[in-house]
């Protein structure tokens, strides 16, 4: 246990057990492994941590990350203007531009709708979004299928509604490779809420 | 460790390690408490498809008797509640009913009666047929009695007489109503100047329908839901109640609040 620590090292790894997804377990591992590496390699390190966090910034239209005024994708003319993806953060913007078939712009709620955690739409960037909604033809909402993934998607269509924006989200349920015999009723009904044309 | 079966109703899932969640849920033989559900967030999962919120499922389930966490090994779907995930105001009156759960049941103390109560009140808000925020006070009412930590709303907590007049004065510090001619629970001033924070003025048909709702069933009321004005006070009395004796403000409700705002309720 930490009790075992003391001085410096408790304090690394008290600090290090504060971030996300890391136990004290884990904190204690990391700090040992640092004191062992180079003093350089350390240096490097928490330079780069103090860089990020100087230079790396939210878009100031999209809420992407950005080193820049505005982030590359805003930025970039080729995009489809007239669609915004609306997403939980900066990580799911990665994700989908990896899969590669979406040219539009995006939006970043920094969250989502938690209401059991008391986190409503005042702490996300819903309002700046209904402001960028004005100007485009559709939204998809690209949030996780949960209850808070429900919760903020049946928030934000009633939002748009009267903007007469076209509103979609994101097809889930079946997995590739699934069995639709074994498919739990949830995911099939929302499969089936999500079914395309074809 | 023993190995059990029993249903239950799913309640919140938390991320926990790379590729596991804790399940919140309340038991109908257990009561209220947390299982880990292994690897759960790799799509390969099976046992991820039965452990979402507001759901009713059976589960298995082995159970440590000398820990507060337990391990969920198989489920299966009994009520999967599809209609509460696709309107906004039945998601948000379900939040409620399972913020009550969470923040006001002491862990592990099984109740049979209390999980009837919430199956009962997911699947009217399910189906949609009974007016949701009267769901949602019945509910409330119903499961302060059952905790055992209702208002009191027979009479007088003083003299004990019936409660005639037209307005009543509830005390949270006292748990239910003083009537006029008693004395308030404080020395100085009349019981009318000093009320401010700290009681509450109620019309008598708000006392006859809590009154009502913690013997009736939810659906006898079905046909005749009483108007929003006396549903927003009756809710206000319980809130008050359960904020002072418990200390819990349930969270949800502000966003109960944003959802009738967006659809154009109040
Ligand atoms: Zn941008
Ligand atoms: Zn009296």
């Amino acid at each position: 246990m930490a009790t075992d620590y003391r001085g410096k090292l408790a304090e690394l790894i008290d600090e290090l057990s504060r971030l996300p997804g890391i136990g004290r377990r884990s904190a204690q591992r990391l700090a040992l492994y640092l004191i062992r590496q180079p003093l350089e390699r350390v240096e490097e390190l928490a330079a780069k941590m103090v860089e990020s966090r100087r230079h790396v910034h939210p878009c100031p239209h999209c809420g992407n990350l950005s080193e820049d005024e505005c982030c590359d994708i805003c930025a970039d003319q080729s995009r489809d203007r007239s669609i915004i993806c609306v997403v939980e953060d900066a990580a799911a913007v990665i994700s989908i531009e990896r899969s590669g078939e979406y040219g539009g712009l995006y939006h970043v709620l920094g969250g989502i709708i938690s209401p059991l955690d008391g986190v409503g739409p005042e702490d996300l960037t819903v309002n700046e979004l209904v402001k960028r909604a004005k100007d485009v033809e559709e939204v998809i909402i690209a949030v996780n299928p949960s209850v808070e993934g429900d919760a903020t998607t049946l928030y934000i269509s009633k939002l748009m509604k009267p903007l007469g924006v076209k509103v979609t989200r994101l097809a889930s349920g079946l997995p590739v490779g699934g069995d639709l015999e074994y498919a739990d009723s949830v995911t099939l009904a929302r499969a089936l809420l999500g079914r395309t044309e074809v | 460790m023993s190995i059990e079966t029993t249903d239950v109703v799913i309640l919140k899932q938390t991320p926990f390690g790379e590729t596991s969640r804790i399940i919140t849920l309340l038991s109908r033989d257990f009561g209220l408490l947390r299982g880990v559900a292994k690897g759960v967030r790799q799509q390969s999962s099976r046992l991820a498809r039965f452990l979402e919120p507001l759901t009713e499922v059976e589960l298995v389930l082995y159970y440590y008797t000398d820990r507060d966490l337990h391990l969920i090994s198989k489920s299966s779907e009994l009520n999967p509640f599809h209609q509460l995930r696709s309107n906004p105001l039945r998601l948000a009156h379900s939040l409620v009913i399972v913020e009550h759960v969470l923040r006001l049941l002491p862990p592990e103390d099984p109740s049979p009666q209390i999980y009837e109560l919430l199956v009962e009140s997911l699947r009217l808000l399910d189906e949609g047929a009974v007016n949701e925020r009267f769901v949602l006070l019945a509910f409330r009412v119903k499961l302060l009695h059952l905790l055992g930590i209702a208002p009191r709303l027979e009479g007088c907590i003083t003299c004990g007489k019936k409660l005639t007049s037209r307005v009543n004065i509830f005390f949270p510090s006292q748990g239910g109503f003083i009537c006029e001619e008693c004395p308030p629970p404080w020395r100085e001033g009349r019981m009318t100047e000093r009320l401010g924070e700290r009681a509450l003025r109620v019309r008598r048909e708000v006392i006859a329908l809590l009154n009502q709702l913690s013997k009736g069933d939810i659906v006898s009321f079905g046909g005749k839901t009483p108007g929003g004005g006396l549903l927003s006070e009756a809710g206000r009395l319980l809130g008050f109640h359960t904020n002072y004796h418990l200390g819990v403000n349930i969270r949800s409700e502000r966003f109960l609040k944003e959802a009738r705002e967006a659809y154009g309720e109040k």
